[in-house]
């Protein structure tokens, strides 16, 4: 059974703006699923229904076997972790300890293994140092990763991220992301919304494409990022990389190489085969 | 609730008039509310302030929602009224209280006082443009400090009130229920989002206070100059003589007459 199962998903909101119409789509454990679109195509309000803070207007949405529409958000939390776009919005705690700690103590799970969680999550994210300072008033950066880790903490299924890499240098954004790659590995799957092509090629095993509420291309972030033709119809650019294995395509370059190492191998087999 | 921003574009006379015709006509209209006691002529009045809105192109949903905010002062006024006021013919007797009519159309009266007020004070926020609230206010002698920090702090109003609703968001997806329990429980789940909310609020207005210096908000050694400029029409001056006879006919008859000072009766 999928970890996540979205069928035939619309939402309106009241001001009459059909924001999802008709998506499709499952997610498997495991899956590091990248969700691509437009300003408005519909990212964060998909994403707002696997956690059941948004309802769907018609169609239906699963979660562990367990339909969004009749689920509490408190309930389906346990499930989904979403980290919001500002981590502001997350941060109460007085310290960077007690906020790590506060969900999976809020799960009434034992003070060992709540300290234990809160111990590897500090470590995994570098926030060992400042564990008693307020979280408040940490630099933008810290502050995200304080957000992050506090929802790793509780270990849900599914953990959706919001444009996580907002206010991290590259050092960061690489070593918050390696966290979330592995956190994947144990089984979990990820849904990561963002702008930034680099990590969807970086990070993401699958890539979802949507504009105006539906779903255009849905594949490797290969052959999504390959297809210019479902990215022109989102108003999107393919990033460079694929724009340059488009141009080499005349040559035998494949155009789904918009990876720096994908595109690098490929370049050196058709250099070393037209030698 | 969702009030996205305070201020609807519109092209109607309303969104057309001077934003001193406006504000002057929500005091005048703001006075009468405050000086008649009358159950019908209150209720004619909110009539009137309900259809101006309407006719602006105020839909029903941002009507209701504004409503709803009043809802408990609404019920808690006409509950409260007749422990004060006991004159007129007895409809009930609990206990030692008395319900007369007169105080129950008394508390109606004040209830819909309340939300016709309420639809008066919000007229000129929803159909007026902040740069053309700013004008307004410096036209009418506020420095024009004073006129910026009072049309920024409007519009923090939704503003705070999207972050709220966004934190509220965020809190619950940590698994907060933040309706279960009693009223206690409840409020205490609402600790977190309060918290969280004036963090993010007071964060941005640090912001805007940085921006606003950055763009030499303060200087006092150059004269300040505007681009936008608002025009009074000869149609508001059509509009502000009608209304100001209107005013004076309805006090005078109000203070001189006695005209509906009494909870039922006309006169």
């Amino acid at each position: 059974m999928p970890l996540i199962e979205v069928t035939d998903l619309h939402h309106s909101f009241p001001d009459g703006w059909d924001a999802l119409d008709g998506v499709n789509f499952a997610v498997e454990a495991g899956e590091y699923v990248a969700l691509i679109g437009p300003n408005g195509s519909g990212k964060t309000t998909l994403a707002k229904h696997l956690n059941g803070l948004l309802k769907p207007t018609s169609g239906r949405v699963l979660v562990a076997g367990m339909d969004t529409a009749h689920g509490s958000v408190a309930a389906l939390a346990r499930r989904v972790g979403y980290v919001f776009q500002n981590p502001d919005h997350q941060i109460f705690c007085t310290t960077v300890e007690e906020e790590i700690s506060f969900a999976p103590r809020a799960q009434g799970l034992p003070p060992e293994i709540v300290g234990n969680r809160a111990q590897e999550e500090m470590r995994a994210f570098g926030l060992v140092e400042v564990a008693a300072r307020p979280p408040a008033i940490l630099s933008p950066g810290l502050r995200r990763k304080v957000a992050i880790a506090s929802v790793l903490a509780a270990q849900p299924d599914l953990l959706v991220l919001d444009e996580p890499s907002v206010g991290l240098d590259a050092h960061e954004q690489e070593d918050v992301l390696a966290r979330v790659s592995d956190y994947r590995h144990d089984g979990r799957s990820v849904v990561l919304i963002t702008h930034d092509m680099a990590l969807v090629t970086r990070w993401a095993t699958r890539c979802l494409l949507l504009s105006e509420g539906r779903i255009l291309a849905d594949g490797t972030p290969g052959a999504v990022l390959g297809d210019s033709s479902a990215l022109a119809r989102a108003g999107m650019r393919p990033p460079a990389l694929a724009r340059l294995a488009q141009a080499l395509a005349p040559l035998g370059m494949p155009t789904d190489a918009v990876q720096v190492e994908a595109f690098g191998r490929a370049y050196l087999e058709l250099v070393e085969g037209r030698s | 609730m969702n009030f996205g921003d305070l201020y609807l574009p519109g092209d109607s006379w309303l969104h057309r008039a001077d934003p001193r015709l406006k504000m002057g006509l929500a005091l005048a209209a703001a006075t009468l509310l405050l000086s008649y006691n009358n159950l019908f002529i209150m209720a004619l009045s909110l009539t009137a302030v309900v259809a101006v809105l309407r006719g602006a192109g105020v839909p029903w949903a941002r009507l209701r929602a504004i409503a709803r905010l009043m809802v408990p002062v609404v019920i808690v006024i006409p509950l409260l009224w007749p422990i004060f006021y006991q004159s007129g013919p007895t409809i009930l007797v609990v206990w030692k209280l008395r319900l007369t009519a007169w105080a129950l159309a008394q508390g109606v009266t004040a209830a819909l006082r309340i939300v016709a007020l309420g639809y008066v004070s919000i007229a000129v926020l929803l159909t007026t443009d902040i740069r053309a609230l700013l004008r307004g206010l410096v036209q009418v002698g506020l420095p024009f400090e004073a006129a910026l920090t009072v049309t920024i702090a409007l519009s923090y109003i939704p503003r705070i009130q999207r972050t709220y609703e966004q934190v509220t968001e965020a809190q619950m997806a940590r698994g907060f229920d933040v309706n279960a329990g009693n009223l206690v429980v409840r409020a205490r789940a609402r600790v977190p989002i309060l918290v969280a909310s004036l963090v993010s609020t007071f964060r941005s207005a640090d912001t805007m206070a940085r921006a606003l210096e950055c763009r030499g908000f303060g200087r006092t050694d150059v004269a300040r100059t505007s681009y936008f400029r608002i025009h009074w029409r000869p149609s508001d001056t059509a509009v502000a003589v009608g209304a100001g006879l209107f005013f004076l006919i309805a006090l005078s008859a109000r203070v001189v007459l006695g005209f509906g000072s009494h909870p039922l009766l006309l006169l």
